[in-house]
């Protein structure tokens, strides 16, 4: 899997596993003690699950990223589905 | 298959508001001492293998011919009709809000997982023509339909049924439902068109005259009907 690290050392390409791909990811978004001794910390970027996926090249994009995209995003920014669509079965009978 | 009976689940009276609780050894309460399976809102459920599914369609279809077809999609309709009202309680029960105030998808969303982790297949819910009045519903992995196999017909009419009778009784309008495309017809997944009776008689007439289930489409968004 082609991983793009966050910029700012480099902008580098690295090919990890998928095992390594998803070790990488903060899950709980506190400190990670307890981390795996194969799994170096310093190449542990990503504080937050948004965070990580904002890193993630969604459309493809895989040769350079320009800077402004790296910005982390907050769990609490992720768009919320329930949010998304305000739909209520009123409004899907008034369709009918 | 889902029959609302008194059985409790021990697991959410211990966690009553843990909604992540699909997974088979949450879901599911094996009561080993009266033989019993009740799933999290308290249905009672059976197991069944494969050979049961053909034995019932094969030995309706002996004994109704063609009609077993609409044999099925009136039990699935009163199936969906009665899932309506069962799920309108256990809904309000885990959630605290009205089925009526809830977020469409949310309230969707939520009907379907329990049928999911019952064996009955995932599902995707494709509103994008729901301003023209009718949806489209996909099905993965569909119970029936997996066990037939390529049979080069739709065979999911108890899930058509269960469509129509469902979305009947939540928007209260009467609805109709037809398997527009079926993994049954060697396609990857099955797709359901719910709609007003009308449009769905419409569909009905040019599925049987040959046409395909991105021609029904196309004909419904351009506003062909009978």
């Amino acid at each position: 899997m082609v991983m793009l690290q966050p910029p700012s050392d480099s902008q580098r390409l690295e090919i990890i596993s998928v095992g390594d791909f998803f070790r990488q990811i903060n899950w709980s978004g506190g400190t990670l003690p307890h981390l795996n001794d194969d799994v170096a910390i310093e190449d542990t970027p990503y504080e937050t699950v948004g965070q990580f996926f904002s890193t993630f090249p969604w459309r493809g994009a895989v040769a350079s990223i320009p800077s402004e995209d790296w910005e982390a995003v907050s769990d609490n920014e992720v768009d919320d589905p329930m949010d998304r669509d305000t739909l209520t079965l009123e409004d899907l009978s008034a369709l009918f | 298959m889902d029959t609302p009976s008194v059985h409790s689940h021990k697991l959410r009276q211990q966690y009553p508001q843990k909604h992540n609780h699909y997974k088979f050894s949450d879901f599911f309460q094996f009561n080993a001492s009266t033989g019993t399976i009740a799933d999290w809102n308290g249905s009672r459920n059976i197991l069944t293998s494969e050979d049961f599914i053909i034995g019932l369609l094969e030995g309706l279809e002996e004994e109704v011919g063609a009609a077993s077809a609409a044999v099925m999609y009136s039990i699935g309709l009163e199936w969906g009709k009665q899932d309506s009202l069962f799920f309108d309680q256990w809904f309000e029960r885990e959630y605290n809000i009205s089925p009526q105030q809830a977020n469409l998808m949310f309230l969707l969303e939520t009907w379907w997982w329990p049928f999911t982790a019952q064996g009955w297949g995932r599902w995707e819910i494709d509103m994008a023509d729901r301003t023209q009045g009718f949806m489209f519903i996909n099905l993965f992995d569909s119970a029936v339909a997996r066990t037939l196999g390529d049979v080069g017909k739709p065979v999911c009419y108890l899930y058509a049924g269960l469509f129509a009778g469902f979305f009947t009784e939540m928007v209260r309008k009467q609805l109709s439902c037809i398997e527009i495309q079926c993994y049954s017809m060697g396609e990857t997944y099955c797709k359901f068109l719910l709609g007003a009776k009308e449009r769905i008689d419409a569909a009905a007439f040019w599925l049987n005259e040959g046409a395909t289930a991105s021609d029904i489409e196309n004909r419904l968004r351009s506003g062909d009907s009978l």
